[in-house]
């Protein structure tokens, strides 16, 4: 490397040879957008997002694979390179089939993150769900019972069969979350001392109301009738929505601060112009609940009335009087709230509409339900008459209709026949149109500043759509008022965009909303979505929500839908197909493409589509979101050996895949998961068998790994402490005890994804005994009063496994101590090499790599530690294996040999083997010739599949042969046990044939708080991310049985225990005492050696060849 | 008698044209007949168009060259030369058509073809009568440097297209430091419409070989690659052959002449990828990888096959090698121009009379390559274009014919001079199709890498596809040329850097087509069958009915001997009405 001068955008910058210009532009904060660059690999230049110019060289150049010379002009920006990069996106984006957004969440207009909440219900987190919902939609206890759920209508699964069950699942996690002993209720923020007023008690405003108030505002709703909820409560008939369901959420709502006033009209009670003055801010959202009138003949006979206030009198008690044959006019979800409503009041009803069942805007399942109910439906019929007798309604005069052209609705339009019909009616009650009752908004006093309100000739509030800001003042509207009629999943987006810009206003900030972020999409509507994309999918029918029996449906105003039951949620839920990218947070894709405003249909065209892979179990394959970088190919085949990736086919139909095009589990891949991690977009992602995973934001815990000796660290996501993902920490993430996260963003197949049976199969989750016939679950206690009457018995053995935490240990030793037990290692034999392993913390685990250019691997070592190796091969070191297991890996030695002497060893040579899998005689031999070339001992870096052999052996705990009645064995089952004996396992899984008498559920290492000394000095500690007590309840149990002290039954105290054991072995290699590396000359070895040879020999049995 | 000797060319193109047939018939009548002809084979001498060609000469006869020999001729011929009776109705040469003759070969200046249908491509002794293996033992006899400066002197280019001096190549890779170097012959020829690598592969491999060993041995390599792709089944024949004759003779492997220089060199085949003629893609390939190009520098003379560092020139270069060290660089600077000394191999193709492989010097102008070397356009139809260098090159216009054949003068043109396809196009040509049709080419062979390769030219072939299919709109014009900019910087190799090419040149010298497809939905060459439209003139038509019972589509209809009229709303645009009517009465526009 040598230092050059190199002119970067004008300026002379010093750089060295060897980087490239990415590297250069990275030091100096030089952003340059990339997707095909990896740092563990060569330049590759495929995806030319990172190009730029250098002066004299032809056309751009990329960034990430131009190595840097002398006098280099590089220019990293201009129009030109612009424009290039957002072409080059823009082509990647016109063939990246894939949705960002679940198309549920885009259709909504609230924007709820549907495919979240679904996949929680999946999971039986409905509390999760009810945050997830609530994040953006306030009320799901309303809407989910009465939303015409435009989510439903783009969902893709129904190219499969039915559309999933969103807006009844929503009210599943709210009924659940509500009846639960906790109901979600979001933390408040602090008191901002500013108070908002809102006019109108309805969903809009109180959904603004309820994120003002979170946000620390004081909120006033001033609402004109009895009680709040607006339409929902005046219009929807309790069959749908429950009064009392829609009082316990409009409560929920209330909790954070925000206060009704009800009976306030405005106009009487309250004033704008005066509201405006006396609050910071004020959110008019007053609705639409005048009916509009229909210009019939005889509308004023007695009998006739209009839908809206039909509804709001039957709701607030004063139904009016209806005879035995009503009728009921229009096509809306109105006419049908009138109509069941009249069926329950006892009438024969009718249903009157100008065009046919396939235009009414109705809600199909509500047409079907009146249908259902008895309601009869006179179609392509308009009433052209009302006749009375003596003032009171008779008869009406009905015309037949025809459908003409289409009109600006796109509905084909109503035209007279001139044919008439006449049918009796003793009511009419018309349901055809409502709009805002603005008539107080012309008074002065409604005025703000002088100025009146903005009204359009619809009577609706004209306001700025993009932030509900009227114009005037302080003031903002929206909901219904602003739209007319609409739906109240509508009128609640805009109470909460009406509160997010409140909040902006109220600090200062401009109203405009953010900058759009990129959104790929398979299609704008389910229409263009071809179904034979879905053909892969089973058929899964849509789950039928239990409904009241018909005779009561028609007779009472009980709710007609029941609810779901858990087991018919979850499984509904698991149906989802989980449209939008799992990683929409973090594609490099997405990001690129929002940065540089790129246009998602310029370069639209044919594309490739390709069938989800989803065989095998825990990586999904999306080639459709592929953008050919190549990344995944190369790291499997250069970094991790397997190789099973590559390119097939030519010219634009290039794509990546498995060799010979095969599922991926057809091949050598070893599951390693590292082409997820570097994958830039979501086309490879992780599969998880017993967590439906969304994009959702979890909670992170970077902790170590414990299911082997190399102590690799992790990054685990979990959701409400059930683990839903294990991969390696960035580089940003910081967690400075975790030794620099030495392994990068290498881990094996167990620590990726193996994981996920730990906490799912077999799990052991309470004590159990065994009865002779079987098992029997007890309580703690139980089983602590079982092992006490046993114990009391006779001597006691206890045993522990290296897998066990120190913690665990010490706890072990303690008990040892306290009741003159015995103890001893379970599942650990002695062997020669105890005394040589670094018994110390050091916090550069692996420092050796560093230190020899030449890695010898003898036979099988972990996955992680081998793909070290090789990436330090790569810097320009040496791989040799002796007898490797059969890999693509091997390719990468420099030299395989069968044996050691086949190897020439010198002072820059480290061995490296796994001690479970290498003989004890193999393992002399490594020693002996790693001693003959170094006086040193760290050339040999032994390892283990042992999380805490470190531990074990600093501690003292070694294999004791005395046995004892009463055994009890930590990890494993008990390993010497004498006739009779009475035996204890703590253990993970359970096991129908467990050699036990009583079990343990023993806390994994995601489910404890502890620590562990692993290979190389390796210190490991673990978070708990699971939250699991069951070290807790352990201590308990051993606290009330007598066998720790009162004040050591805290898993706290065991933690402190452990840091202070590590912190005495830091210092006694401080000082010497231990065996370490330096310390030991080549003659003291080999003497040690020769000496445990003849040891051996003695004992007549040689080292053993297996283990 | 006197003994004649009778010499048929069995190249591919032979062989396709039925060579194989007639081989067989002239054994059969020599034999049968006990004629004195000794019987021989050569390959291709360039005259595909004439195909098969037997030549037959006797000590004292004038030599003729037989062109489209069928196995019924063969009888007639034999004892028609022996006897000096020879009908030379319907078949060519020497004697009867001079004027062709004269001008195909009389204009050409073969240096690479030399020995190209005159040897016995698969006798070493042949190759060695002719000259064969002596500029070897000259060159073992130079200092590695004499003959890269020899090189260099001559001025000779790169043939594969780029034009990069030859001699300055050999030196970097001369200069490289490293235990092992490799040569490599790139004869992976790919565009559509070329076969000069083919032809000098199948006619002449020693040539090459010959080349090779001397470029190694000025290098310092000691091993090499012949890359030819699987499709040249004859050539690689015909090269294993070569390869194992050379060998047994001490031409290659250890101890060369008696020297101490070895070299070992292998053929490897390639699976017909277009990208793999690209250098990087090539070494990839033969590496046992995908042919993908990797990004350049380092490039291959620093680090190449296998890291080490590497010499490729494609066939025609090495073809050159042994000319040179022969005759000498001054003998070789006779021809051609200052900055493109030499000969130029081209494969004529398209709408020309004498399709075939001529060599001519540097210099010459396309008017004469394509109206006295090639006779000019068939049918004596109006020339349009001549694409030059494949599906990477341009399309030159006829004004400007009197551009001559140099690297520098054609790169004015927008096209490139490219390994030496001469694609030759007439009036009948719809330029926006021909680029059409070389993008579809590049976008089906891009090896997918780089994204505006991949995508973008994708995206131009489905633009030219609307055009020509009469769905164009305001903007693709411009749509294309940003895009055809993007490419051409935005790519690693040389198929990405060129692809657009075709579609600039035509843009440029053609835009008119362009506007004429997009804006009036009209395709002035009437070539386009989208933009078409049948027409039956009714003073010209008498009625006969032959255009309605040949009409596939059942959509031309009227009364016997009235005149006809054609559905234009179910009309396919066949054009089979048009081909059948007899009476001219059916105007295609």
């Amino acid at each position: 490397m040598a230092s050059i001068e190199v002119i970067l955008n004008g300026t002379k910058v010093a750089a060295e040879t060897g980087m490239t210009i990415l590297d250069l532009a990275r030091r100096h904060g030089i952003e340059i957008p990339t997707l095909c660059h990896d740092e563990e690999l060569k330049p590759y230049g495929s995806c030319w997002v990172c190009a730029v110019e250098v002066k004299g060289r032809r056309g751009f150049v990329t960034s990430c694979g131009t190595y840097l010379t002398d006098g280099m002009e590089i220019t990293t920006d201009n129009e030109a390179i612009r424009q290039a990069r957002k072409m080059a996106l823009e082509l990647l984006v016109s063939d990246h089939y894939a949705d960002c957004e679940a198309p549920c969440k885009i259709a909504c207009p609230d924007h709820v993150d549907v495919q979240g909440y679904v996949s929680l219900i999946a999971n039986g987190q409905y509390h999760e769900a009810v945050r997830v919902i609530k994040d953006t939609l306030p009320m799901p206890l309303s809407i989910g019972r009465v939303c015409p759920a435009f989510c439903e209508k783009e969902c893709r699964r129904q190219l499969v069969e039915d559309p999933i069950a969103i807006r009844q699942l929503k009210r599943y996690a709210a009924d659940e979350d509500l009846n639960d002993s906790w109901t979600y209720v979001p933390e408040k923020l602090p008191d901002r001392g500013k108070k908002i007023a809102v006019i109108g008690g309805g969903p809009s405003g109180l959904t603004c109301g309820y994120y003002l108030s979170n946000n620390g505002y004081a909120v006033d709703v001033f609402e004109a009738s009895p009680a709040a909820g607006g339409w929902l409560r005046y219009g929807i008939p309790e069959y749908r929505l429950p009064k009392a369901v829609l009082d316990r959420e409009i409560e929920l709502m209330c909790t954070n601060g925000m206060k009704i006033h009800t009976g306030r009209v405005m106009g009487k009670d309250v004033f704008l112009d005066q509201l405006s003055r006396d609050y910071d801010a004020v959110y008019v959202a007053i609705g639409a609940q005048k009916a509009v009138p229909m210009p019939v003949k005889g509308s004023d006979l007695q009998g006739c009335y209009l839908g809206v206030d039909f509804l709001k009198a039957h709701a607030l008690g004063n139904t009016p009087k209806l005879g035995k044959k009503v009728a009921i006019v229009g096509g809306g979800n109105t006419a049908i709230d009138c109509a069941r409503t009249s069926v329950r009041l006892g009438a024969e009803v009718s249903i009157i509409y100008r065009r046919t069942r396939d235009e009414m805007p109705a809600e199909p399942f509500e047409i079907d339900a009146a249908e259902h109910e008895g309601v009869t439906f006179y179609m392509l019929s308009n009433p052209v008459e009302y006749m009375g007798d003596k003032g009171v309604l008779k008869e009406v005069k009905i015309e037949k209709m025809k459908l003409g052209e289409p009109d600006s609705s796109g509905r084909r339009r109503p035209e007279p026949t001139g044919e008439y019909f006449t049918k009796q009616f003793d009511n009419i009650i018309a349901a055809i149109s409502q709009v805002p009752d603005t008539d107080a908004l012309a008074m002065p006093e409604n005025q703000v500043e002088g100025k009146a309100f903005p009204i359009s000739r619809w009577s609706t509030a004209v306001i700025n759509e993009d932030n509900m800001y009227t114009g005037l003042k302080n003031v903002f509207a929206g909901g219904d008022f602003r739209r007319g009629a609409a739906t109240a999943i509508e009128a609640i987006a805009d109470g909460r965009l009406a509160a997010e810009m409140i909040g902006r206003y109220l600090q200062g900030q401009d109203m405009q909303p953010p900058k759009n972020r990129f959104d790929a999409k398979k299609g704008h509507t389910i229409r263009e979505i071809s179904p034979k994309e879905y053909e892969q999918f089973d058929v899964r029918p849509r789950e039928q929500m239990p409904e009241i029996p018909l005779p009561e449906a028609r007779t009472s105003f009980a709710e007609v839908e029941k609810g779901f039951p858990w087991q018919q949620a979850k499984t509904e839920a698991e149906r989802c197909l989980e449209c939008g990218c799992q990683v929409n947070e973090t594609c490099f894709l997405r990001q690129y493409a929002t940065d540089y405003e790129v246009d998602p249909v310029r370069f639209l065209g044919s594309r490739n589509s390709h069938p989800i892979d989803a065989s095998h179990p825990y990586i999904l394959r999306d080639a459709n979101k592929c953008v050919n970088c190549g990344r995944c190919i190369r790291t499997c085949a250069e970094v991790q050996g397997a190789g099973v990736l590559g390119y097939i086919y030519r010219g634009f139909p290039t794509m990546v895949a498995p060799e010979f095009g095969q599922s991926l589990t057809q091949t050598t891949c070893e599951s390693c998961g590292k082409c997820i991690n570097v994958c830039p977009v979501g086309a490879l992602v992780d599969r998880n068998l017993y967590y439906k995973l969304n994009p959702l934001a979890k909670d992170v815990t970077i902790q170590s790994c414990g299911l082997c000796g190399t102590g690799c660290s992790v990054k685990i996501e979990a959701e409400s402490g059930r683990v839903t993902r294990i991969t390696t920490p960035d580089d940003k993430e910081d967690s400075p005890r975790l030794n620099d996260f030495f392994n990068g963003r290498n881990l094996c197949f167990q620590g990726r994804f193996g994981w996920q049976s730990l906490l799912q199969q077999d799990r052991l989750t309470e004590p159990l005994v065994n009865t002779g016939k079987g098992w029997k679950p007890v309580s703690w206690t139980v089983a602590g009063n079982l092992i006490k009457e046993h114990a009391a018995k006779g001597k006691t053995r206890l045993e522990i496994t290296p897998y066990a935490t120190l913690e665990e240990m010490l706890l072990l030793q303690q008990i040892a101590a306290s009741t003159y037990a015995i103890l001893s290692s379970n599942g650990y034999r002695e062997q020669f090499s105890d005394s040589l392993w670094p018994a110390h913390p050091t916090d550069k685990p692996y420092f050796q790599l560093a230190k020899y250019s030449t890695c010898l691997i003898f036979g099988q070592i972990s996955h992680t530690l081998r793909t070290m190796a090789r990436l330090h091969q790569r810097k320009g070191g040496r791989l040799i294996l002796v007898r490797p297991p059969e890999s693509g890996y091997n390719f990468f030695a420099d030299q395989v040999a069968d044996s050691l002497d086949e190897v020439k060893a010198d002072l820059s040579t480290l061995f490296i083997y796994n001690i479970n899998h290498t003989s004890e005689a193999d393992a002399f031999e490594i020693w002996k010739k790693a001693a003959e070339v170094n006086n040193d001992s760290s050339n040999v870096l032994m390892t283990s599949d042992y999380p805490n052999l470190n531990g074990m052996l600093a501690l003292g705990i070694r294999p004791d042969q005395e046995t004892a009645p009463f055994v009890m064995s930590y990890g494993a089952y008990p390993e010497r046990v004498e006739k009779g004996a009475f035996r204890v396992a703590a253990v993970p899984y359970f096991e129908e044939d467990a050699p036990a008498d009583l079990l343990l559920p023993q806390a994994t290492y995601l489910e404890i708080e502890g620590t562990a000394l692993a290979d190389a000095g390796t210190v490991l500690h673990f978070s708990n991310p699971a939250r699991s007590a069951l070290f807790n309840l352990m201590l308990k149990m051993l606290y009330e049985i007598n066998w720790i002290a009162p004040g050591l039954a805290e898993p706290g105290e065991w933690k402190q225990k452990a840091a202070q054991f590590l912190q005495e072995a830091e210092m006694l290699k401080q000082q010497g005492e231990l065996k370490v590396e330096n310390l030991i000359p080549q003659f003291a070895i080999n003497a040690r050696l020769e000496e445990l040879r003849e040891l051996r020999k003695q004992e007549q049995s040689g080292f053993p060849r297996q283990i | 008698m006197e003994k004649i000797i009778a010499k048929l060319g069995l190249g591919s193109c032979g062989v396709a044209a039925g060579a194989g047939e007639v081989w067989t018939e002239l054994e059969k009548v020599i034999s049968e007949n006990k004629l004195p002809v000794q019987l021989e084979k050569t390959a291709c001498i360039g005259m595909c168009f004439e195909e098969p060609v037997l030549e037959l000469s006797g000590k004292c006869k004038p030599g003729v060259m037989l062109g489209k020999v069928t196995p019924a001729d063969v009888k007639g011929v034999l004892e028609g030369y022996l006897l000096d009776k020879l009908d030379y109705q319907n078949i060519i040469l020497h004697e009867h058509k001079p004027a062709v003759h004269n001008e195909l070969i009389a204009n050409q200046q073969r240096i690479v073809l030399r020995n190209c249908g005159k040897i016995d491509p698969e006798s070493l002794e042949d190759y060695e009568a002719a000259g064969g293996y002596q500029a070897l033992r000259k060159a073992l006899k130079m200092l590695p440097l004499e003959i890269i400066e020899m090189v260099k002197a001559s001025g000779l280019r790169g043939r594969g297209g780029a034009g990069f001096s030859t001699g300055m190549k050999w030196q970097f890779a001369h200069s490289a430091r490293n235990d092992k170097k490799y040569v490599v012959c790139n004869a992976d020829e790919g565009d559509p419409g070329a076969f000069m690598d083919r032809s000098t592969l199948e006619g002449d491999p020693h040539s090459i070989i010959e080349g090779m060993i001397i470029g190694a041995y000025a290098i310092g390599s000691d091993e090499g690659y012949l890359y030819v792709r699987a499709e040249y089944p004859m050539a690689i024949k015909h090269l294993k052959k070569a390869l194992i004759d050379a060998e047994a003779k001490g031409y290659l492997g250890n101890g060369i002449l008696g020297t101490k220089f070895n070299f070992e060199l292998h053929i490897k085949e390639g699976a017909g990828a277009f990208v793999c003629g690209e250098e990087t893609a090539l070494m990839q390939s033969i590496e046992g990888k995908r042919g993908m190009p990797t990004i350049r520098p380092p490039f291959p003379a620093e680090s190449g096959l296998w890291g080490k560092p590497t010499n490729i020139n494609n066939v025609e270069t090495w073809a050159n090698i042994a000319w040179i060290i022969t005759h000498g660089a001054d003998a070789f600077r006779q021809f051609g121009t200052e900055k493109s000394p030499g000969t130029k191999v081209f494969a004529l193709a398209g709408k020309i009379k004498n399709s075939g492989l001529i060599e001519v010097p540097m210099g010459m102008t396309l008017h004469d390559v394509i109206y006295k070397v090639g006779g000019g356009i068939r049918n004596d139809r109006q020339f349009k274009g001549v694409q030059l260098g494949g599906p990477s090159g341009g399309c030159v216009p006829a004004s400007l014919l009197d551009t001559t054949v140099d690297y520098d003068s054609i790169n004015k043109t927008g096209a490139i001079m490219g390994s030496g396809g001469m694609v030759v196009m007439d009036e009948d040509t719809c330029m926006v199709d021909i680029a059409r049709f070389f993008l579809n080419f590049t976008q089906n062979e891009s090896c997918g890498k780089c994204t505006f390769c991949r995508i973008g030219t994708r995206r131009m072939l489905e633009i030219l596809t609307r055009i020509t299919e009469g769905k164009g709109e305001d903007g693709d014009i411009e749509k294309l040329e940003e895009l055809a900019v993007n490419i051409i910087k935005g790519s690693l190799c040389g198929l990405g850097q060129t692809a657009p090419n075709p579609v600039l040149t035509t843009l440029r010298y053609f835009r008119d087509e362009y506007i004429a497809h997009i804006r009036d939905k009209k395709c002035p060459a009437h070539s386009c069958s989208a933009l078409l439209t049948y027409t039956i003139v009714p003073d010209k038509c008498v009625g006969c009915t032959l255009c309605a019972r040949n009409c596939p589509a059942y959509c031309i209809s009227g009364e016997v001997k009235k005149p006809h009229v054609i559905d234009q709303s179910k009309c396919i645009k066949c054009g089979a009405c048009f081909t059948n009517c007899k009476f001219n009465a059916i105007i295609k526009d």
